[in-house]
């Protein structure tokens, strides 16, 4: 069913991230530093984008042997158990282990670090697939090879925001407020998602890049002021409080997240006289526009309560 | 709210005379609006009648999980939504990283060990609910997403089929036909004659609407 597609797909895309605060509590990933979380938010998120992006080319939803809605999830859980059985400090709060690079460069190791690295050298093998197939199909349908990977540059400009900011944060958003910086991301991930299944569904495809970047709006205001703090300003102050800065981000995501989904349920339940959480049906859209020989049909439902 | 296309279908047509472009005097009271599409635009809609959803799955554990899901979508009542399921999936996995906040706000905090397990529990229901999200469509929007042979199983197959023998049964021991099929005649030609038969045997009268609802639809 279509809509169930869109829904579907949309709540996994939010489960990416709220899965990353279940996995880092459970690995203890704010232990080695705060980039730790933000490498499980990429493990993810980022085959996720990939497998939406090959389906938007390819037309077909294709989940590969070692994909995140079975095996993916599946390694959570048996992590989670093996971690309730054995002991949460001793598997994850050993270390850390100092390991001595070539170059004299000198890293502390923790558990949760291996795997997390783990996990982005399986996104990295998942990647590769994803894009060779997605790429292959593009240029099949007389796409560009150039005009195909502009549709992955909104995610892009998320994932290089979130590095950047985390990175020069003067406060350490990430180590600090990791739940509100990731909601807000996971928030704009969705969206980026939902619209580009949204796209592949109806077959439109202009000013998709451009709406998809509009969800992006805060971020370079919140990466420019942490770029001021840290290369700029004498005293590393920010310019405008990192804090209000973050619960903007998240409150600016969820909202233009919310409004999408509503509108787009309104959109294609009224369309094809269904209703998003219930299996009745009313008169559909295109048959009120074949009646009446309008454009725009006249609303069949009389129950006003019931909106989706 | 009409429950059927078809009674929806005749609702509309008499509320709305065609060519009447003001069309806001309905006879309820209620003001009729026109409906505005905000994010799909005509050639989009007409793709969304055209669209057809398919997915390959090469996962390794998926063949081993199937059983439980074949288990899982049986409790689950036909008349739930698949989007319910969905969504209830995801709320179950929001709670789980309200755990995690509550119990770790920096995520550098042991946790309990009733809150792993939760963890686990919780994100194993949400991919069974997940993968069972997709079977509930063909056993809620049954005939039309289902096949043959998983149709015979829906319960609103049953409870056609048993009413149907039922009202079969009483033809036949009423007029002393010679048998069933001699009996369904009458059916053929009348479909109101076995409905007013059915309202009249059957105990049940959510049966009775369902096959009242097919005879208005004209399926039977």
């Amino acid at each position: 069913m279509l809509p169930g597609e869109l829904c579907d797909h949309t709540c996994d895309a939010l489960v990416c991230t709220f899965e990353t605060f279940a996995v880092g509590s459970t690995v203890l990933a704010g232990l080695g530093g705060s980039h730790t979380v933000l490498a499980l938010w990429l493990v993810g998120t980022w085959p996720f984008c990939m497998a939406t992006w090959r389906m938007y080319h390819t037309g077909v939803m294709t989940l590969p042997e070692f994909n995140g809605p079975n095996e993916g999830l599946a390694l959570l859980y048996l992590t989670q158990t093996v971690t309730a059985c054995v002991g949460q400090a001793a598997l994850w709060g050993a270390g850390p282990w100092h390991v001595r690079l070539p170059g004299d460069v000198q890293l502390s190791v923790r558990p949760a670090h291996v795997y997390a690295a783990s996990g982005i050298a399986m996104a990295l093998v998942d990647t590769l697939g994803h894009l060779y197939a997605g790429l292959s199909a593009a240029k099949a349908q007389g796409r560009t090879r150039r005009r195909a990977m502009a549709q992955l540059s909104p995610y892009m400009g998320l994932v290089a925001c979130l590095l950047a900011w985390s990175a020069w944060s003067p406060t350490d958003v990430a180590g600090t407020q990791p739940y509100v910086l990731l909601l807000g991301f996971g928030m704009q991930f969705a969206y980026l998602m939902a619209r580009l299944i949204l796209a592949h569904l109806c077959d439109e495809h202009t000013r998709l890049i451009r709406a998809m970047w509009r969800v992006l709006v805060p971020l370079p205001l919140a990466v420019g002021n942490a770029a001021y703090a840290r290369f700029v300003a004498a005293d590393g102050q920010p310019l405008v409080d990192e804090n209000a800065l973050l619960w903007f981000n998240c409150v600016y995501a969820t909202f233009m997240y919310v409004r999408f989904a509503m509108n787009v349920t309104h959109d294609i339940t009224a369309w094809l006289g269904i209703y998003c959480f219930s299996l009745h049906r009313r008169t559909p859209g295109w048959k009120l526009e074949q009646e009446n020989g309008t454009a725009n049909g006249v609303n069949g439902h009389t129950d006003k309560s019931k909106r989706f | 709210m009409p429950r059927t296309r078809a009674a929806a279908a005749a609702a509309t047509a008499a509320a709305v005379p065609k060519g009447d472009s003001k069309a806001n005097g309905h006879a309820n009271g209620h003001t009729q609006q026109a409906i505005r599409y905000r994010t799909i635009g005509h050639r989009g809609r007409a793709a969304l009648l055209r669209y057809k959803y398919s997915a390959v799955d090469r996962s390794i554990i998926a063949p081993y999980l199937q059983p439980l899901w074949t288990r899982v979508v049986d409790l689950i009542p036909a008349w739930v939504a698949p989007n319910c399921v969905t969504t209830s999936g995801l709320a179950l996995v929001v709670l789980s990283s309200a755990l995690a906040y509550l119990h770790s706000p920096h995520l550098d905090a042991p946790l309990p060990t009733w809150v792993l397990l939760a963890h686990a529990a919780l994100v194993f229901t949400y991919q069974t609910l997940d993968a069972v999200d997709g079977k509930q469509v063909r056993k809620a929007f049954w005939p039309t997403h289902a096949s043959f042979l998983s149709a015979l199983t829906h319960p609103r197959c049953r409870a056609l089929l048993v009413p149907a023998l039922i009202s079969l049964a009483q033809q036949a021991r009423r007029t002393g036909s010679s048998g069933p099929l001699g009996a369904s005649r009458f059916h053929l030609y009348d479909p109101n004659r076995s409905r007013r038969l059915l309202c009249s045997q059957c105990p049940n009268p959510a049966l009775t609407r369902s096959f009242s609802a097919c005879v208005a639809r004209g399926a039977v």
